[in-house]
């Protein structure tokens, strides 16, 4: 019996869609089934990371939902939300403007800020037009999936 | 300078022969001086759109790292160019396919064409003896909740041998570890080829690109620090989560790192 051949049959199927394969040849037949589908993972909109333990607060990497949670805003306004989990930046370098400011009136498609996560820069548009009232977030904090960023009173 | 040390322009129809892609690389964009690849794929405005775009500059004039580092890279001598990533199926998946992906396909290509060895140092540098081969750095624009366009930034160190500033890793080239010359046109071509195929595996499952990326690298189990800013973190490195974040172990508890400069403590 030839292990190399079974080994490429093996490969064959687990590099593929297929789930599995049956191949005669004379007296020797072979059948290979994959179990389980290949995982399908979530999105780029990836829900909230579970923090594997309890860690000090005091980390870079750690959200900071309590200080959102403390300023709900009123019904007229919207929240822009962090699509994501990373690191808010308010400018595209530590020596720049930041995009944005309290009192700055935006357009749909303006950047407001940066997350980055793994070094994959994600720029941050407004889903409304508005003037920003209220910035939830400081500048270089971990922030969480779905955290309120900014208020925007439209 | 020997003849065929000479450095020489891009030849894209070199490169068109070596390139077995479907898609990517198959709208291709080569220029002699731009400011930064990355920056013109991510225009709002820009024209192009074709998922699977490239743009290869044979000169940036303000090349970006993290943070806008500059990235440096002299004409004629390596492959700095970015990959437009566009559409509903692959953008999609998760980010991880490209931000690890790349450096996987960067280490494939090398490991392929050159038989060198090659490691990957979180999240996605590539390293030759500890030396910096390659660097990628992703951009993304996120309205609401969907993902509109996301570029791919490479930069791989081929040709050039003398590398003058300040690094936060000493730099090396292909040529410097091979003692001769690499084909620009051969090594980009193979990395799409490379990287084409990880991308279409890991839209799917995004796990095996991580199994790819954790294969190659020796680091597991070690002592490694994290710089965040001011703040190092010390602790053992033990395992990735399933979007690529590093697991820090600290005096018996888990943390989790979404960003920050990883080395080796000895």
């Amino acid at each position: 019996m030839d292990f190399n051949y079974i080994k490429k049959l093996v490969k064959l199927v687990e590099d593929s869609n297929i789930s599995e394969i049956e191949v005669q040849e004379n007296e020797l037949r072979i059948k290979v089934t994959k179990t389980a589908p290949a995982p399908v993972y979530q999105t780029a909109m990836m829900p909230a990371m579970q923090q594997a333990a309890p860690a000090p607060r005091s980390t870079a990497d750690q959200p900071r939902v309590a200080e959102a949670a403390a300023t709900v805003p009123a019904s007229n306004q919207h929240e822009v939300k962090s699509p994501i989990v990373g690191t808010f930046y308010r400018s595209s370098r530590p020596d720049a403007d930041p995009f944005v400011k309290v009192g700055d009136k935006v357009t749909i498609g303006q950047t407001l800020c940066i997350i980055e996560a793994m070094k994959l820069m994600n720029e941050i548009e407004s889903d409304v037009s508005g003037t920003i009232t209220n910035i939830l977030v400081e500048n270089g904090r971990a922030v969480e999936y779905n955290q309120p960023l900014f208020v925007v009173e439209p | 300078m020997e003849s065929k040390n000479t450095p020489y322009s891009f030849d894209i129809n070199t490169f068109n022969i070596k390139l077995e892609t479907e898609w990517l690389g198959r709208e291709f964009l080569f220029i002699d001086e731009i400011d930064s690849t990355n920056t013109l794929l991510m225009g709002k405005n820009s024209e192009f759109k074709a998922n699977g775009s490239v743009l290869l500059a044979e000169k940036q004039l303000a090349g970006k790292g993290r943070m806008d580092r500059t990235w440096y890279s002299s004409k004629f001598e390596n492959l700095t160019f970015s990959i437009l990533i566009s559409g509903e199926r692959y953008l999609k998946a998760n980010p991880l396919v490209y931000n690890f992906g790349a450096v996987v396909a960067a280490a494939k290509t090398i490991e392929s064409l050159f038989q060198l060895y090659t490691k990957v140092k979180w999240p996605n540098d590539l390293l030759i003896s500890e030396k910096k081969i390659c660097g990628i750095l992703c951009e993304s624009i996120i309205s609401g909740e969907r993902l509109s366009r996301l570029v791919i930034g490479v930069g791989l160190n081929v040709n050039q041998t003398n590398f003058q500033g300040e690094y936060n890793i000493i730099p090396t080239s292909l040529m410097k570890e091979l003692g001769e010359p690499a084909q620009r046109e051969r090594v980009l071509a193979e990395f799409l080829n490379e990287f084409e195929e990880i991308i279409e595996k890991g839209i799917i499952a995004p796990a095996k690109i991580l199994k790819e990326w954790k294969d190659r690298c020796p680091h597991f189990g070690d002592r490694i620090g994290i710089k965040q800013g001011e703040k190092i973190y010390n602790g053992v490195f033990d395992d990735l989560d399933e979007n690529g974040a590093l697991i820090l172990r600290v005096d018996g508890e888990y943390m989790k790192f979404h960003y920050g400069e990883v080395s080796l403590i000895r």
